[in-house]
């Protein structure tokens, strides 16, 4: 009605119709012509640049060399110092499309500076657009399966959480990278580090900057005055140290940084397996069969609840975030912590030197099981399965490990992170320098043995949702906060644990 | 008038209010419609969606943190949203009268509201933190307490979230109520100061009336938002310690992107749906009402 008394009053009703048609009409051919502008963009070719670039790349190539031993002719498969000229183009058009990185923030400015200025290199060397660009760890995290989804993944990922590039790798997103390890010097990479990255004999990530998932730095001069000059080598000698050291410290601060809380992240989650391993537990066996509900893990979480009941574990640590656990180190509240990677370390050694002297980093203690582990973790490339550019993205990749600048990118990050090469883990840099050897130098010890997270199953991406469901923190808390027995919060563990595993393999 | 005329008009019509009701389909019905089918599916991203009943819903139920988060929304929004109107109302009434400094208090009541929400969080989680926080060390220096209190800990956690929701939101209600108050005729008052009326009868009798339908509004509004709260959460607690204060975003949030489980996710809105298609209904008569 409102309507009507208006239109009589203002306009016409032929008017009116009229004007409606004209808006339709205007609107129909606005329309079209959005339409129609972006249907050609979208089903356009990719517009080759006219000028050609040839570029030509000189890189180490592993040949097949046959010689002569003893007389008789044999084969053997050695990486040779000879390098192999490659043309990029015009093989490898250069298109419009840039060619696209993502790339996990980096920590250091200088590291970030380092890797923007050989991305912008190698993009002038090919005459190639490379967009490279640097997201937030957990934007990056979140982003990886949508844009899967979506079809939008680019050519490159450099991935600090490796939980959230096995589901990729499962649903055959990533590209297998055995020729560029090959290329690199297989034998040259430290033991371990490609079982991390390795599933169905598929490798599908060039490993980058290597940690351990669970370091163990502790304070020499505490430990020094309870009598531990060396550090403890038992699980018993441990805990003694703890308490003992426990006793003498002042109100607030603790003897044991042990992460156990949801918010913690995968710093929980990892502390914990590593401490399961020590009791000779483990959560999955060899055939993707949940293992974790057994005496050795019962025995685990048993003694973390005795360590937390001694109070030699902050109360705090249950709603820990990723970095209380640094923030308590470096502000001297705890004297031993749990870290994956060397951040802390490699903050005290920026920041606070006398710190930094006072600390080290422990073997993990052997427990039951009589072996000391060492959890291998990394950082490293992906490349899409799908890229238009996959030569261009092995080249890309393959530039970051060229020994100057790679080496020079290992000291900038050290002791965050180490090469993944044995022969530059032995440099003098890090054999001169005590507390970077302490923690180099146990990639390199035989005696430790080297595990994946997820073992013996492997980082596969239902271990990978295993982790990001703070399962392992939960069992914890549900004891030390939740009052359950070790039994119950160990049962509900492995149930959950279960369903996940079963879908995956049914 | 004639048929013609009015199927014209009944053309126009239309043609007016058709990019409504195309943006409706598009931006409301087709994402609600999409929610509840992936409900009844098992829907990973990146892989294809496999229709699996009521499985999800069964899933669902069997999982902790769901469970812990059923009994965190219904507390979180009771208490969130009474206080956080309770505390708006009595404000709005303060700053209803004439005072001096009064445009100042208004000012800086906004300042909560304004603040981004990210920095205030984390600032907030530094206030709260056991060893670090300055709230701990304020009680621990004046002897009100001899040890450090867990604020972000199993029992305090999702008290100390429905403080900090209610400090960040409080002032967009009271500046509301105000507007409100600041609606009501004056001669009302005038003319029942004549007739005697004191203040409480005054408030009994003219105030209370007049703002019942907005404070009803209000209550509704905020309990559709408060049900859809993540970031406080999310920043503060992310769900923890042990499910404390997971609610239906962060959990569904967890399952979605964490887990991957689209079809899990959105079940978990599903279950929430009737709720808040009930409440979206009372708002929409409270408001026509008002």
């Amino acid at each position: 009605m409102i309507f009507r008394m208006k239109l009589d009053k203002r306009v016409s009703r032929r008017g009116a119709l009229s004007t409606a048609a004209k808006v339709a009409i205007g609107a129909g051919v606005a329309v079209a012509a959005a339409g129609g502008v972006a249907a050609y963009f979208a089903t356009r070719p990719p517009q080759v640049i006219e000028k050609v670039v040839t570029s030509v790349v000189e890189r180490p190539v592993e040949r097949t060399v046959v010689t002569t031993v003893a007389g008789v002719p044999t084969t053997v498969l050695t990486t040779v110092k000879e390098t192999e000229t490659v043309v990029l183009s015009p093989t490898t058009p250069t298109v419009k499309k840039p060619f696209e990185v993502w790339w996990s923030m980096p920590i250091f400015d200088k590291e970030k500076e380092l890797i923007t200025k050989l991305s912008d290199e190698f993009a002038k060397k090919h005459g190639v657009e490379v967009k490279l660009t640097f997201f937030p760890h957990h934007e990056l995290d979140v982003k990886m399966l949508p844009s899967l989804e979506a079809g939008t993944l680019p050519d490159v990922i450099w991935q600090v959480h490796q939980n959230y590039m096995t589901p990729l790798f499962e649903r055959g997103a990533l590209m297998d990278v055995s020729d560029i390890i090959n290329d690199l010097g297989r034998d040259r990479i430290v033991k371990g580090v490609l079982d991390v990255v390795t599933m169905k004999g598929i490798t599908y990530c060039i490993p980058h900057y290597m940690y351990a998932m669970s370091y163990l730095h502790y304070r020499k001069d505490l430990f020094a005055e309870v009598g531990y000059t060396k550090p403890p080598e038992t699980i018993e000698e441990f805990e003694d140290a703890l308490v003992k050291i426990q006793k003498r410290l002042p109100e607030k601060t603790w003897a044991f940084g042990l992460s156990v809380g949801e918010a913690a992240q995968y710093d929980a989650h990892l502390a914990i397996e590593q401490i399961i391993w020590v009791f000779g537990g483990k959560a999955i066996d060899e055939n993707q069969k949940v293992v974790l509900n057994s005496p050795e893990t019962i025995k685990a979480v048993e003694w973390i609840a005795k360590m937390w009941k001694l109070g030699t574990i902050p109360p705090a640590s249950a709603s820990w975030t990723a970095w209380d656990n640094n923030d308590y180190y470096q502000t001297e509240k705890i004297a031993t912590v749990m870290n994956p990677t060397g951040s802390i370390m490699a903050w005290c050694r920026a920041n606070k030197p006398e710190l930094y002297k006072k600390s080290g980093t422990m073997r993990w203690p052997k427990g039951p099981a009589g072996k000391s582990y060492l959890s291998v973790g990394q950082y490293g490339f992906y490349i899409n399965k799908a890229t238009r550019y996959p030569d261009l993205a092995k080249e890309f990749v393959k530039s970051f490990y060229e020994k100057e600048f790679y080496f020079e990118l290992a000291k900038t990050t050290a002791p965050y992170f180490f090469p993944i090469f044995s022969d530059m883990l032995e440099d003098p840099f890090y054999k001169g320098e005590e507390q970077l050897w302490e923690m180099a130098s146990q990639f390199l010890d035989p005696t430790i043995e080297k595990r994946t997270t997820g073992y013996a199953g492997g980082y596969t991406a239902a271990w990978g949702e295993t982790l990001t469901m703070n399962i392992l923190p939960h069992m914890i808390l549900r004891v030390v906060i939740g009052d359950w027995t070790a039994e119950d919060a160990v049962k509900e563990a492995h149930s959950r644990m279960d369903s996940i595993y079963k879908r995956y393999y049914p | 008038m004639s048929k013609q005329l009015l199927r014209k008009e009944a053309i126009i019509g239309y043609i007016f209010v058709a990019p409504l009701v195309f943006f409706i389909l598009m931006f409301v019905a087709y994402p609600l419609l999409t929610l509840i089918y992936l409900s009844f599916n098992e829907k990973f991203i990146g892989s294809p969606e496999k229709f699996i009943g009521l499985d999800n819903f069964y899933q669902l139920f069997k999982e902790p943190a769901y469970i812990a988060s059923v009994r965190n929304t219904i507390i979180f929004i009771i208490a969130d949203v009474t206080i956080k109107l309770s505390i708006a109302f009595g404000l709005a009434l303060i700053l209803n009268r004439n005072f001096r400094g009064r445009s100042v208090a208004r000012a800086s009541l906004l300042v909560p509201w304004l603040t981004p929400i990210v920095p205030a969080v984390l600032t907030w989680h530094w206030i709260l933190h056991r060893d670090f926080g300055i709230l701990n060390k304020i009680l621990l220096v004046a002897g009100i307490i001899n040890a450090p209190i867990e604020w972000l800990g199993k029992d305090l956690a999702l008290t100390m979230i429905i403080i900090v929701h209610v400090w960040k939101y409080f002032p967009f209600f009271t500046l509301i109520f105000l507007a409100g108050l600041q609606a009501i005729p004056t001669e009302l008052y005038e003319v029942a100061e004549i007739d005697g009326a004191d203040r409480l009868r005054k408030f009994r009798y003219i105030t209370i009336p007049y703002m019942k339908n907005l404070f009803k509004t209000m209550y509704l509004l905020s309990t559709v938002w408060t049900m859809a709260e993540f970031v406080i959460i999310w920043l503060l607690t992310r769900g923890g310690p042990l499910y404390a204060t997971h609610v239906f975003s962060t959990v569904a949030y967890v399952f979605g992107f964490y887990f991957y489980n689209l079809g899990l996710a959105a079940a978990v809105f599903t279950t929430a749906l009737p709720v808040t298609l009930f409440l979206i209904f009372l708002v929409t008569k409270y408001m026509r009402g008002s």
